[in-house]
């Protein structure tokens, strides 16, 4: 999709957006007199359709959970909510009118926000006694763009395990790929959702990967940024959950972990007003922003079954030997952590993406 | 001649609910409520590990996942023989109280509140309060989205009301955010928690952490008690007569929480019991056993009514009744029944199975029943009485800076977890065999309050509250959504099936929980 789509787009209102939001997209970067310009400008605000589908309400949960801004503020001072389920004041039929009145009104103006997965079979989710399917077809053709939020939207999610019961499928899969940005999670983090916004207004589309997902969001794996990382470099895991002494957090990986394999800015950005994320609890990653999640991540308390370990007792033991592969392994390109796959001649699913990333560009 | 009037959507709620009644001379005569969405979750659950349904289970509901990871796991600790030590049942009871402050406080302001507060009653606001005069310079630019249109023909409270509860719809959202992170200790993050586990929990029990949720503890006791149960008083009067409206069945159905150390269910701080026929004062203990689930009406293959672990369930989506009083199946919600009852749970059954006394004071002084104003009255004090209770359980933890887990081995056997949501009893069924779920079977708040009617004819406890309620504007029939909403519908978590193949599960578990 062309970044021209969203110029017409106010996107001077979001500037005043403060925070990690701002500072995540470099904002600090630009000129006073480029900030003076929009802090002046006073243009409409963006108008907003968020439909609920087959979820469990959890994103716009999560969404009122957002911290800096937060939601009220979103709303009061940078979007033009127009319909959100969960918490417009308006009712029954008259809710149908506001969505059929947007969607005519700001056409190829609007943001569609779709949370939840699609069933397509008659009858399985319905809005007003239409089929959820066709109501998104409806919304999202006029759309400017839509996005597709938490992990059931954008690649099926919870209700898409096996034996996928209610036969529902992703935004993308209904509507087609090129106006989608996905925005999985389970539940998605609203810094992701807002920070995704501000970027369509303000710079247009974002860089997407090969799931269609922002890259400045989901470009970094959470194991090369993780708090424990030093614990696994240094082979001290968690065995079970209770083992532990004291003191140093060690890794998770043992414990079923999914951080190796799963790709988002978790550690640095963490959840609920930064205070925390999973791995800060000592329960570790499942996985939930990745298009295979969740069948491909249960156990869930499982380890990856080829996820290598480095070392054969840490490195610590067999410093010499890990340092020998170490120069090899650098020199071949792939990160220290896969030093022990390395050495043990099998690459782990992680190495093979960095790889594949590595292809892409 | 009777007329036929709906509601679709009913928003301001979680998940997808359509409501129809049949009205004569502006009084309802008939009523039905009606799911419009499926999903089976627990089809999925079969052949996974027991653990994994502890995190796909509270992905049922986005709005209140911390019970159904609590009941997950105690069915998984009853079925493996495991004793979960006392720092984590303590941290459990944190955890679903901080979600208990945070849905009660969304509830009341954020889906509840729209019905009565008129938030455009700031554009006569002349204070200083920033956030307010964003919203006044909202209302003066003509862009009042989300808070615009609606059903505007019964606001009754006067200006000042209407402003300071606006205030606090906005400073609610911050309340909630508080409730995110205090649980986002505990659990990782908000909604959906990795840090319940079988066997108990995993963060640290550090005096960090004790210091922080002490922090986050009294601040949301300060608003509950400052804020959010004055202005339930100070509305409530405006409005006394829905003390009369949204009657329900008269029988509640209470499974209890927040279990003290004799960890016994009956003598927790939200106590076990039932409550039939409207005999408010007369609690009688709950078996289990009791609990049939009827499809009759619902888009299942019929069958007999069954014991919820029975698990025929068999999905059949037959259309959408052109007219509901053909007697068709209508609803994705199945209708289970106590003792062959209707049943509401919540906050007001709790209260009432727990005989609490300040809520029976105030339903005195008020002169009402167990109607609109009792709900919302009753989850407020909930949330009152739940506050005062975390600081004390925060000061029970023994902050030694270990997991508080339990170490056991998967095997095979069934369990049981049962456990209050914010709007309900909670229940989950397992069954396991070499560590591999055979069956699951759960049985959520709304699947008992927005039941469709059951073989018999008997309607649900929502569409009995609806039944003889006086519609003043037809084209607006705002008494019967706040009825519905004072029941804090989830419907999100009332759609699941239940198992295809024909086991019996819940069946097998004769002991009268």
């Amino acid at each position: 999709m062309s970044r021209e789509l969203f110029r017409e787009v106010s996107r001077r209102d979001f500037l005043k957006i403060c925070g990690g939001v701002a500072a995540a997209l470099g904002l600090s970067e630009m000129s006073a007199s480029e900030v003076a310009e929009v802090l002046a400008a006073s243009a409409k605000k963006p108008p907003v359709v968020w439909l609920e589908f087959g979820s469990c309400s959890g994103c716009s949960t999560s969404f009122l959970n957002a911290d800096s801004p937060n939601a009220v503020d979103v709303i009061l001072n940078h979007l033009s909510v127009r319909y959100i389920e969960v918490i417009m004041a308006a009712q029954g039929a008259q809710t149908e009118e506001v969505l059929h009145e947007t969607i005519e009104k700001e056409a190829g103006n609007y943001i569609a926000v779709i949370e939840g997965a699609v069933p397509t079979l008659d009858g399985y989710g319905m809005i007003a006694d239409r089929n959820f399917y066709d109501v998104l077809k409806e919304v999202a053709a006029k759309a400017k763009a839509v996005i597709a939020l938490g992990s059931c939207a954008a690649y099926g999610g919870i209700p898409a395990a096996k034996p996928n019961p209610g036969q529902v499928k992703p935004v993308s899969e209904i509507i087609g790929k090129e106006k989608v940005i996905n925005i999985p999670g389970c539940a998605a983090n609203p810094s992701w959702l807002i920070s995704t916004v501000v970027h369509v207004l303000m710079f247009g589309m974002p860089e997407l990967d090969s799931f269609g997902r922002p890259k400045f969001i989901y470009g970094q794996c959470i194991h090369d940024n993780c708090e424990r990382r030093a614990s696994f470099d240094e082979g001290m895991y968690v065995e079970k959950y209770g083992d532990t002494e004291v003191g140093r957090d060690y890794c998770l990986v043992k414990v079923g972990c999914k951080g190796p394999n799963t790709h988002s800015n978790c550690p640095q950005i963490r959840w609920n007003g930064s205070k925390s994320w999973c791995v800060a609890v000592g329960a570790g990653c499942i996985g939930c922003v990745e298009p295979s999640f969740p069948d491909a991540f249960m156990p869930f308390h499982d380890r990856l079954p080829d996820l290598a370990l480095p070392g054969w007792a840490g490195i610590r033991a067999d410093a010499d030997l890990i340092g020998t592969v170490l120069g090899a392994a650098t020199a071949i390109g792939i990160g220290v952590h896969a030093v022990g796959a390395a050495a043990k001649g099998k690459l782990g699913k992680r190495a093979a993406h960095e790889e594949q990333a590595k292809t892409e560009a | 001649m009777s007329q036929i009037i709906t509601v679709d959507p009913v928003n301001r709620i979680e998940g997808h609910l359509k409501i129809q009644v049949e009205v004569e001379n502006n009084k309802v005569v008939n009523a039905w409520t009606m799911g419009t969405l499926y999903r089976g979750l627990e089809q999925i659950l079969r052949g996974r590990k027991a653990e994994d349904a502890v995190l796909i289970s509270q992905r049922a509901c986005g709005v209140c996942p911390i019970p159904y990871a609590t009941a997950g796991s105690k069915a998984i600790e009853m079925a493996y023989g495991i004793d979960i030590p006392e720092n984590a049942r303590i941290l459990r009871n944190i955890i679903n109280g901080f979600q208990f402050l945070g849905s009660h406080i969304l509830h009341f302001y954020h889906l509840v509140a729209l019905d009565y507060v008129d938030p455009t009653a700031v554009a006569q606001y002349t204070g200083n309060d920033p956030e307010l005069l964003d919203l006044k310079s909202l209302i003066q630019s003509g862009d009042t989205a989300p808070f615009t249109p609606r059903w505007d023909h019964d606001f009754r409270l006067p200006t000042d009301i209407n402003i300071v509860a606006t205030k606090h719809y906005i400073e609610a959202v911050r309340m909630y955010q508080r409730v995110g992170e205090a649980i986002a200790l505990l659990g990782g993050k908000f909604p959906h928690v990795v840090g319940i586990v079988a066997g108990g929990m995993t963060p640290k029990v550090t005096p960090t952490l004790v210091t922080e949720l002490i922090g986050y503890a009294k601040e949301l006791k300060d608003f509950i008690d400052t804020k959010y149960v004055p202005d339930v008083l100070a509305v409530a009067p405006y409005y006394i007569d829905y003390g009369n409206i949204g009657v329900g069945p008269g029988n509640f159905l209470a499974y209890g929480a927040f279990e003290g150390a004799d960890r016994d269910p009956y003598n927790g701080l939200l106590p076990r019991g039932v409550i039939m026929d409207g005999d408010i004062n007369n609690v009688q203990e709950f078996d289990q056993s009791r609990i049939v689930e009827h499809v009759a009406y619902s888009y299942y293959q019929d069958g007999n009514p069954r014991h919820p672990g029975d698990g025929v369930t068999e999905p059949k989506f037959t259309g959408v009744p052109s007219d509901p009083r053909r007697g068709e199946k209508y609803s994705w919600l199945k209708a289970p029944r106590y003792n062959t009852k209707a049943m509401e749970v919540g906050p007001l059954a709790r209260m009432l199975v727990r005989q609490d006394p300040n809520l029976l004071d105030l339903a005195a002084k008020l002169k009402i029943g167990p109607s609109v104003l009792a709900r919302i009255a009753a989850r407020a004090l909930e949330a009152q009485l739940i506050a005062n209770n975390i600081l004390n359980w925060i000061t029970e933890l023994k902050p030694d800076g270990k997991v508080p887990c339990a170490q056991y081995k998967p095997g095979s056997g069934r369990g049981y977890g049962l456990d209050e949501a914010p709007r309900g009893a909670i229940g989950h069924w397992l069954e396991a065999e070499g560590g591999r779920i055979t069956n699951y079977q759960m049985i959520i708040p709304t699947g008992w309050n927005a039941s469709p009617r059951d073989i018999t004819g008997q309607p649900g406890p929502y569409e009995i509250a609806m039944i003889g309620t006086e519609i003043k504007d037809l084209s607006r029939p705002i008494e019967l959504t706040r009825i519905i909403r004072s029941y804090d519908p989830c419907i999100a978590c009332a759609v699941h099936v239940v198992d295809l193949e024909k086991e019996r599960i819940a069946a097998k578990f004769t002991i009268g929980c």
